[in-house]
């Protein structure tokens, strides 16, 4: 086995990781030695580009899917990853609404789920600093409080946009998003593509356009191909992370890197994984792993939906907070701007799509578990929670009242939900004691002090708000509060 | 006696098993017939060349730009063969979603929203099926098409 010894061992270059980098980096010394683990390679944007139009890079066949990377045991909940370099922030679709203030209170105001150990207000700055770090457009007037305008002005309303905005006010705005509204840094303008997985013309915030430039300090070292497996611990303090090739399965071949300090930034599936197969013996670790759940609505209109000027035009708030918490999950609106027609001769452009995406309550028996093999872990779901379902009924009930304001003249609802909403969340969540937690309010592991466990793993509800600046903005708060 | 019988039964199954004959027909029909009956049906009100439906479904039908799976080929191929107005049938918005997706691509192929949906004015397919990867920036219903 090598053995080489680091300040920081980095899991991961995803969202979690280069915010807690980023802050490490700016506050830590000139001499520090800094080593990211990736477990993927560098799958460029460029190439990215070049694959969907039909030139494959010579590595294509290579790269790890994520299907093969868990053994999933009920294959009808799909959890979608990217495990390259950069995370989910080459597939997101950069949709970046803050939590609301009362989604870290749902235990104390709606009896349900599990209260934040931190409130709006403790993240507020970090919220801010997030936003700017990513370029993110959005407008002056949000239904939850901000200290700092948007670095970018907001992306341009379309027409039903307007019409809703007349009526709702804040709780119906441009969406905060890090589609740039104009060019920024290396991003060009998003300009509705609505292919945002792989942005055309690059327009979204990814790692690879905004931090890759930490992966290049003179202090870090990052190496690519590496699959973490577990932490060598002892009294209760991380001394190691052993990892193998990615994708080889001879575990006499590990390779072992001693850390003062380790931070975990895989996902919410690994996090817990890896903690798991390093002797975690809490019984909170791996539980609770959950998605959102989100559905759509088409709908025909008299009238012509157009001018928006990004993917997903406006989010909607009018189903997102009040008492019906205490018996119905929380909604979050999108209008999505897809080039989509109707087919009536003279109404072509006569429809709206609304997509309605709704928080959730982690459930302890959806668990991540480790299983024989060490490499792979075991996701056990059973499926959403009643709660979401309650959500959608009260949603679905209420959909002529919510659009009132446009002049609809048919509405149809999927009767099903989208198979995932991409977000895998809350395995290894934050709390005040380990016996309703795994990590403290600083991400740091209840048991293993020098171990932060950082991302949507740490998540202790499920708003129906995206996550990823949300994630971004902990692990700034993380690491400018402990170093 | 019994010829005439036979006769009598044959035609009978013969009648009967015809629809279903023409059906199978229709469903096995190449998905490119299928895009071009759709979009004559469909775009019959507009001033569109029928060598340009032509040309587009020929195309579409090989790189297939909606990503559709081989038994979603199937599926609407043999929808289309029954599909009318009035018969209730199961799946049939789903249909109309796909059938939508196939005239929506078509339009988008063409320079009828750039001309801000005149259905007056002739319309001419582009050449290149519409997709982001190959002509970025091209949402006609975005904010560079309609400034406000």
């Amino acid at each position: 086995m090598d053995s080489k010894k680091y300040d920081l061992i980095v899991v991961g270059t995803g969202f979690a990781s280069s915010f807690f980098l980023k802050k490490y980096l700016e506050k830590c010394k000139e001499n520090v030695k800094v080593l990211v683990l990736e477990r993927g390679r560098l799958y460029s944007h460029m190439d990215r580009l070049a694959s969907l139009r039909g030139k494959s890079p010579s590595y294509q066949s290579d790269l790890e899917s994520h299907e093969n990377a868990v053994i999933n045991k009920n294959p009808s909940k799909p959890w979608v990853f990217d495990v390259n370099f950069g995370g989910s922030s080459n597939c997101w679709w950069a949709c970046t609404p803050r939590l609301m203030p009362n989604d870290f209170q749902v235990n104390s105001l709606y009896g349900k789920g599990q209260d934040w150990p931190i409130s709006y207000n403790e993240i507020e700055s970090y919220y801010c600093e997030a936003e700017d770090i990513m370029g993110i457009s959005g407008p002056d007037v949000t239904p939850f409080p901000k200290s700092k305008k948007y670095p970018l002005p907001s992306h341009i309303l379309s027409t039903v946009d307007k019409k809703m905005q007349a009526k709702y006010g804040q709780n119906w705005i441009s969406q905060p998003t890090g589609r740039a509204s104009a060019a920024f840094g290396k991003r060009n303008a998003c300009c509705s593509s609505y292919t945002c997985s792989v942005c055309p013309v690059d327009a979204k915030f990814t790692i690879e356009n905004g931090l890759k430039y930490l992966y290049e300090d003179p202090r870090v070292e990052l190496v690519y191909g590496k699959q973490v497996i577990k932490l060598e611990t002892e009294n209760n303090i991380v001394k190691a992370v052993v990892c193998i090739a990615t994708g080889t399965n001879d575990l006499s071949k590990t390779q072992k890197f001693e850390g003062e300090v380790v931070a975990l930034g895989a996902n919410a599936i690994f996090n817990a994984h890896i903690l798991l197969n390093s002797g975690d013996s809490n019984p909170l670790t791996g539980a609770g792993i959950c998605d959102q759940r989100g559905f759509f609505a088409n709908m025909n209109i008299d009238m012509d939906n157009v001018g928006g000027s990004s993917a997903l035009t406006a989010n909607g708030y009018m189903q997102y907070d009040g008492d019906f918490r205490k018996e119905s999950a929380s909604c979050l609106i999108e209008n999505h701007n897809a080039p989509m027609i109707r087919n009536e001769k003279g109404k072509w452009r006569k429809l709206a799509r609304f997509k309605f995406v709704f928080e959730e309550i982690p459930n302890n028996d959806n668990r991540i578990k480790a299983g024989e093999n060490l490499l792979k872990p075991v996701i056990e779901y059973g499926g959403h929670s009643s709660y979401i379902d309650a959500g959608k009924k009260r949603v679905v009930a209420k959909m002529n009242e919510i659009f009132s304001p446009l002049p609809v003249e048919e509405i149809f609802v999927d009767d099903y939900y989208q198979d995932t909403e991409f977000h895998v969340l809350s395995s290894v969540r934050m709390g005040t004691s380990k016996e309703n937690s795994v990590v403290d309010k600083s991400m740091i592991h209840h048991q293993f002090r020098n171990l932060f466990v950082l991302g949507g793993s740490a998540f202790p509800s499920v708003s129906a708000s995206n996550p990823s600046l949300t994630i971004s903005a902990l692990s700034l708060k993380s690491a400018n509060e402990n170093f | 006696m019994t010829n005439r019988r036979n006769f009598i039964k044959l035609s009978i199954a013969a009648t009967a098993l015809a629809p279903v004959a023409y059906l199978g027909y229709q469903a096995m029909l190449p998905f490119q017939k299928t895009i071009q009956n759709i979009l004559i049906k469909d775009l019959a009100g507009l001033k569109v060349k029928s060598e340009d439906i032509d040309k587009f479904a020929a195309q579409a039908a090989q790189e297939n730009p909606w990503g559709f799976s081989g038994s979603k080929v199937k599926f609407i191929s043999f929808y289309n063969s029954i599909h009318n107005q009035w018969l209730p049938l199961p799946f049939k918005y789903k249909y109309e979603q796909y059938r939508a997706d196939i005239v929506g691509r078509f339009l988008l192929s063409t320079d009828f929203f750039i001309n801000k949906m005149n259905e007056s004015k002739d319309i001419t397919y582009i050449g290149i099926i519409y997709s982001p990867y190959k002509t970025p920036c091209s949402n006609p219903f975005s904010a560079a098409y309609y400034p406000s």
